[in-house]
């Protein structure tokens, strides 16, 4: 037998002959040519089952040309190699390909789900809602795995894709959306009127219709003047041309994604799998193109039922025959020109049977007025009944014998770029069609996509658009005489849509027939987006682009209303699918957030610490040890600062300079405690409020001069912090001369403490005085440190003696080795994030656990600092009643008896241990066991909490069957008199 | 994503951009003399019209300023853009 | 104490080891740019006395277009980064002294003047494919009539924002916030490999 037996001989002008390529489908070895889309080598190879059908796994075969295709569902390559869910007219043939067709089990060709075609309406409309209610318990064991088997389409791959996908961005003046005669033209003239013009069209070359079907232009061959009108645009640096390139999305003021196939190209060794264009465009001309209409027919699902222009296009383009003997069936002019198309390449004719009455062609086996009541053959065509298409009582009909049905219904135009753009649609009674309507955005739609079917319509259409659209845009050079063709034939199709009764598919994909619509009206539901969720109409990877059009002109009859009534469903994007991995692309692990560290970042990793996340920061949250585990470790640190010196990286605080005239008033508004009183070369701990009085941001402000301020805010806040200043100085208080400027980035910091600080930084920095007179608690020097030129604080987060050493960044890592250095005969311990959390609690400090976006300065005990009145944001909130009121929760500290005790974030705090249902008291904020004090801690937010100092309440979570007595104390576990600040 | 005609900067992505809410509420000059009634005005009482909507945003990745943006919050069609300070 | 001649200057991608990733010819040459100087300048453009001081102590006229990049002398650049915020950048050998003049001529006048030479990192990208790679992830228009060389601008590129500075056609020095800058370098030679990029030291 021939390899390609249904190969003719000659012609097909995607293919290239010289080159035979071997692929293999459901274990099978084929042949087929270099330019060959899957779907055509297995036409070619003579393959008719190509995949089963989603819900009753009835054979199926190819419909289409291109991503219309709503049956020949592949998978290629296997295991992580595997791509499930691709059209097989989409996917082209490489050597080696390996394909298989899908749904079905053990393949397409033998399928034993296949069995529940045989019973007929088992699964009806809404079959999933209402088969599988009850009980709920089979669910799980029963209903689910059932539906993964029989349902569901390829298997999604168990690996990660490890391919490489782009991503690129664009800005055009005009985008055009489409490369047949409409988008050619249209980017012809927009880029001759000057406009940069991105053209992208989803085939491997550029032609659209006449790809499928040969046309003139001008007086010579259609695709010739493609090649010619391409080769100028080639040449022009202003325009970018993609192929393999689907326009999938229409966002908001005009950006458009496109999806390139880029790995298809020949001779791109290394190309990424899929680019995925994001396109900035101020005018699109959207030429989309139309897609064909089926006929509703018993069996019109049948291997051998294709599209007429499909088949058509199999025999231009590839040379191949879908079948041997035909029956071209349809209700327009365009079936003649395919049957002749399928005549050249040795198709036998059987009949042309036109819905309409005249349409009679000397040349054809023509059957006026008839149409096909029914396909005969279960696995494949063998025939069909033809009758009388107005259905005229006691007309038995007759039977045709043929193995391909070619049909059309006529075109449905793809309006889904315009409507996704929020364009408006309108419904054409008369011809059948949606069509473009009003535009929602810069764009406007030409040719077969907007309702012109000829040839020179769509060249005049396009031609005009990409002249408006380069105006629009700016461009206005004269661009030429637009191309003419002599094809003027319109070919318009009168609505038609159904035969008879028996199987007739509406959505093939889904398996949706006119019954089950039918059955969704009888049961009353009305919205066309409901019967699309209760039918699955539409609901496939074609999103019915052969089937919408269909289903609701079906819907409308059974409901007894006009089709403009009824409406079309949303179209949203993306118009064919896109891979999950190309929109991800670029935006895993630390390519969509950056993971920041601090210039000591590369010591902190060499000691082994692991790492916490804060923010896009990582810290190190402890330093292992030998022989130590992780508590262990954690309670080393911390005795360890508490007895002799630590040093801790605190470089992810906020840093923000303040300057200008203003800059000590505005801070007393920016603070709900006053700035301005402060002293050059001292600082004071500042609360930040919103201005609804809850506590926004805290931190130390430093004046550095009269005119000078340097402020540090949460590492969580360093962004909003500044954006909240900015907001202060430009909205509200914009006549005040203040700037000010993110620091966090230029400085590293370091915090020594314990008591062991001040005897090592006095060796570090000799000329600096540490006494408690010349430089007290709050004071800020510049020193030189370490040999290097720092700024440093007296402050403290962990309630020892503390100095904070700042550096500009490069430094950082310096002054981090030189202090550890210097530090080695004190035993100067560094602590990560863990044993800083634990001095904290211990000392009673708030961080954003306690500071939560709800609570007031008053509810954190620090009610006192923002106690006057004054016009600072968030001030006046803090008298309104709700922040006033008895009962609010209040920080307090929770002394839990058991020194075992874990306590576990988010448990609640209640008054009984009963562990009934009952409102809490409120919820512990921090916990840790304190190694100082040898016991457990928690600070909690609990109602009334500081009137209840002394009460025994309870830590309780349900979840884990937790109740743990706990006595509130003040949240100053620790030195609550402050002594070893002074060390 | 919308394209903000940034004043300074020209035309830029919506995500180099923060969101700030509705724009031109006046915060009362004097706070301490607001009633509770007009001071909960200010602070909640906004505006979340289905149409023209002149809001703030900042340029957190551009001039860094604050623009006063009208946007329709259906169609996202934008009106005029200003620096809030000129 | 501490040994004053070691280098105590340590780059946010030293720990990268560039060298062992040097290499490669490609369609984008990626590297790391030198260090250098850098000072926030705010201050009232429309201001002339603010105008004249900048002037007085660059020897050059303060930039008043968006994303104009002044050179002062052969290695200095003062860009205009905002309605009152411009970048100098400086060369380390310049050791302070254009910001020393600069600090001394703004006097008590209104404006301000930060150091900030440790917060950026600089990425010097270049070649024919230069500007493609740019376009992977950033959503400014770098066709050269819109961005054209010599200017510079502040937008977001991959994750992290940068002051882009177009030196010519095909040559972009990009300053990375200091924290970021590890991050976005290996996202940036992810995204290169697209393009054959290759790592020069």
């Amino acid at each position: 037998m021939r390899r390609q037996p249904f190969r003719a001989a000659e012609g097909g002008h995607l293919i290239d002959r010289s080159e035979p390529l071997r692929f293999d489908f459901d274990g099978h070895r084929h042949e087929g040519y270099r330019g060959d889309s899957l779907a055509s080598s297995l036409l070619a190879a003579g393959v008719r089952i190509v995949a089963r059908s989603f819900k009753y796994h009835r054979p199926r075969g190819v419909w289409g040309f291109g991503p219309e295709e709503p049956n020949a569902m592949v998978t290629t390559g296997v295991r992580e190699e595997a791509r499930p869910n691709l059209k097989a007219t989409e996917v082209p043939l490489s050597e080696g390909l390996e394909a298989f067709g899908q749904n079905a089990w053990p393949s397409v060709s033998w399928d034993l789900g296949g069995a529940v075609g045989l019973a007929g309406g088992l699964m009806p409309a809404g079959f999933y809602y209402k088969t599988f209610m009850a009980p709920a318990r089979w669910w799980y064991s029963l209903y689910e795995p059932l539906i993964r088997r029989m349902a569901g389409f390829g298997p999604a791959p168990r690996t990660p894709d490890d391919a490489f996908y782009a991503k690129r961005r664009i800005h055009a003046d005009v985008l055009v959306a489409g490369g047949g005669p409409a988008g050619v033209a249209a980017a012809l003239a927009a880029a001759r009127a000057g406009a940069r013009v991105v053209l992208a069209d989803e085939n491997t070359r550029f032609g659209g219709d006449l790809l499928r079907a040969p046309g003139e232009v001008g007086d010579s061959d259609g695709l010739a003047w493609i090649d010619t009108a391409t080769a100028e645009l080639e040449a022009m640096s202003h325009v970018h041309l993609l192929n393999r390139a689907t326009v999938a999305g229409y966002y908001d003021h005009n950006l458009l994604t496109v999806a390139e196939r880029a790995g298809e190209e020949e001779g791109a060794p290394g190309a990424p799998a899929m680019r995925l264009w994001f396109v900035r465009a101020r005018e699109v001309v959207i030429a989309a193109g139309a897609h064909e209409r089926p006929l509703l027919f018993d069996g019109n699902d049948r291997p051998g039922v294709m599209s007429a222009s499909a088949a058509g296009g199999y025999a231009h383009a590839y040379g191949v025959l879908a079948g041997r003997q035909a029956v071209v069936a349809g209700n327009n002019d365009s079936i003649y020109r395919v049957a002749r198309l399928l005549r050249s390449v040795g198709v036998s004719i059987a009949a042309v049977a036109d819905t309409r009455s005249g349409g009679d062609v000397r040349d054809l086996p023509c059957r006026a007025g008839e149409a096909v009541e029914r396909v005969l053959g279960s696995r494949r065509v063998r025939g069909v009944l033809l009758r009388r298409a107005d259905g005229r009582a006691g007309d038995k009909g007759e039977r045709i014998t043929c193995d391909l049905v070619a049909v059309s219904g006529g075109w449905s135009p793809a309006v889904h770029l315009h409507a996704q753009a929020r364009g408006s649609l309108r419904y054409d009674e008369e011809r059948g069609l949606i069509l473009p309507d009003r535009a929602g955005g810069a764009n406007r739609s030409a040719g077969a996509g907007a309702g012109r079917f000829d040839l020179d319509g769509c060249l005049e259409e396009g031609w005009a658009a990409g002249i408006a659209a380069a105006a629009s845009s700016g461009h206005e050079r004269a661009a030429g005489e637009p191309p003419r063709s002599p094809d003027r034939n319109a070919g318009e199709a009168p609505v038609f849509w159904q035969t008879g009764g028996g199987k007739r598919f509406v959505d093939l994909q889904y398996d949706v027939t006119a019954a089950d619509v039918d059955l969704a009206a009888r049961e009353g539901y009305r919205s066309v987006e409901h019967v699309k969720r209760y039918t699955a109409l539409g609901m496939g990877t074609d999103q019915g682009k052969t089937s919408g059009m269909a289903g609701l002109v079906l819907l409308s009859e059974a409901l007894g209303r006009p089709v403009a009534q009824t409406g079309t469903t949303t179209f949203r994007p993306p118009y064919t699918p896109v891979p999950m991995a190309a929109m991800a692309s670029g935006l895993l692990g630390e390519g969509r957030d950056a993971l920041r560290r601090t210039a000591a970042d590369d010591w902190h990793e060499a000691r082994g610490a692991p790492f916490t996340a804060a923010g896009l920061w990582r810290r190190p949250r402890y330093y292992p040890r030998e022989g130590m585990d992780e508590a262990e470790t954690i309670d080393a640190e911390v005795r360890e600062t508490r007895a002799g010196a630590g040093i801790v990286d605190v470089g992810t605080l906020g840093k923000v300079d303040i300057q200008g005239r203003d800059a000590a008033a505005f801070l007393d508004l920016v603070y709900a405690n006053r700035m301005s009183s402060l002293k050059t070369g001292r600082g004071r701990y500042g609360l930040m409020l919103r201005e609804d009085g809850r506590v926004f941001d805290d931190g130390v402000v430093m004046r550095l001069g009269e005119n000078h301020f340097y402020l540090t805010t949460t590492t969580a806040h360093q962004h909003e912090a500044m954006q909240h200043i900015e907001l202060l100085l430009q909205t509200v208080w914009p006549e005040l001369e203040v700037y000010a400027t993110d620091v966090t980035e230029h400085w590293f910091a370091a915090a020594l403490a314990g008591p062991g600080s001040r005897a090592l930084l006095e060796r570090a920095a000799p000329e600096l005085d540490l006494s408690d007179d010349a430089f007290p608690m709050m004071a800020v020097r510049a020193a030189t440190v370490a040999g290097l030129s720092a700024l440093v604080f007296r402050m403290s987060f962990s309630g020892e003696l503390s100095y904070e050493v700042a550096v500009p960044a490069d430094h950082g890592l310096a002054l981090w080795t030189r202090l550890l250095t210097e530090g080695r005969e004190d035993g100067l311990t560094p602590y990560g994030t863990e044993a800083m959390g634990t001095m904290r609690i211990e000392k009673g400090h708030v961080t954003h656990a306690e500071a939560d976006g709800r609570t007031t300065p008053d509810d954190l005990g620090l009610g006192r600092m923002a106690s006057a009145g004054g016009p600072a944001i968030g001030k006046r909130s803090l008298e309104l009643p709700a922040l006033r009121r008895n009962g609010r929760q209040q920080l307090v500290g929770l002394s839990v008896i058991d020194p075992e005790a874990r306590i576990p974030p988010g448990c609640q705090v209640v008054e009984s241990d009963d562990m009934r249902p009952a409102p809490p008291l409120g919820h512990v904020t921090s916990f840790c066991y304190s190694p100082t004090l040898g016991r457990a801690l928690a600070l909690a937010l609990v109602e009334n909490g500081r009137a209840r100092t002394g009460q025994t309440v309870y830590i309780a979570s349900p979840v884990i069957d937790l109740s743990m007595a706990a006595e509130i104390v003040s949240p100053v576990f620790y030195d609550p008199e402050g002594t070893r600040l002074n060390g | 994503m919308l394209l903000i005609p940034c004043p300074f900067c020209g035309a830029r992505d919506e995500t180099e951009f923060a969101y700030g809410g509705e724009a031109g509420i006046e915060r009362p000059a004097d706070p301490e003399a607001a009633t509770d009634e007009a001071w909960t005005d200010y602070l909640c009482f906004h505006d979340n019209p289905k149409g023209p909507h002149r809001e703030l945003w900042f340029h957190r990745d551009g001039c860094r300023r604050w623009l006063e943006v009208e946007r329709d919050t259906y169609t996202h069609e934008l009106g005029a853009v200003r620096l809030s300070r000129p | 104490m501490a040994d004053e001649t070691a280098d105590i200057r340590r780059s946010a991608l030293a720990g990268l080891d560039l060298g062992s990733r040097a290499g490669g010819a490609g369609g984008v040459l990626l590297a790391e740019g030198a260090a250098r100087e850098g000072f926030v300048l705010r201050g009232p453009a429309g201001d002339a006395a603010f105008g004249q001081a900048v002037e007085a102590a660059l020897g050059a006229a303060l930039p008043l277009e968006p994303g104009e990049a002044g050179g002062i002398g052969a290695d200095a650049l003062l860009i205009r980064l905002g309605p009152d915020e411009w970048r100098l950048i400086a060369p380390l050998s310049d050791d302070g002294r254009l910001a020393a003049r600069l600090a001394s001529a703004l006097g008590s006048g209104p404006g301000a003047l930060v150091n900030v030479s440790s917060a950026t990192t600089v990425v010097a990208v270049a070649g024919e494919r230069a500007a493609d790679l740019l376009a992977t992830g950033t959503g400014i228009d770098l066709d050269p009539a819109a961005f054209s060389p010599g200017r510079a601008v502040r937008t977001r590129i991959g994750n992290a924002q940068a002051l882009v500075h177009r030196k010519a056609e095909d040559a972009f020095d990009l300053y990375v916030p200091r924290s970021y800058a590890r991050s976005f370098w290996e996202w940036l030679e992810e995204r290169g490999r697209e393009f054959g990029a290759a790592v020069a030291l």
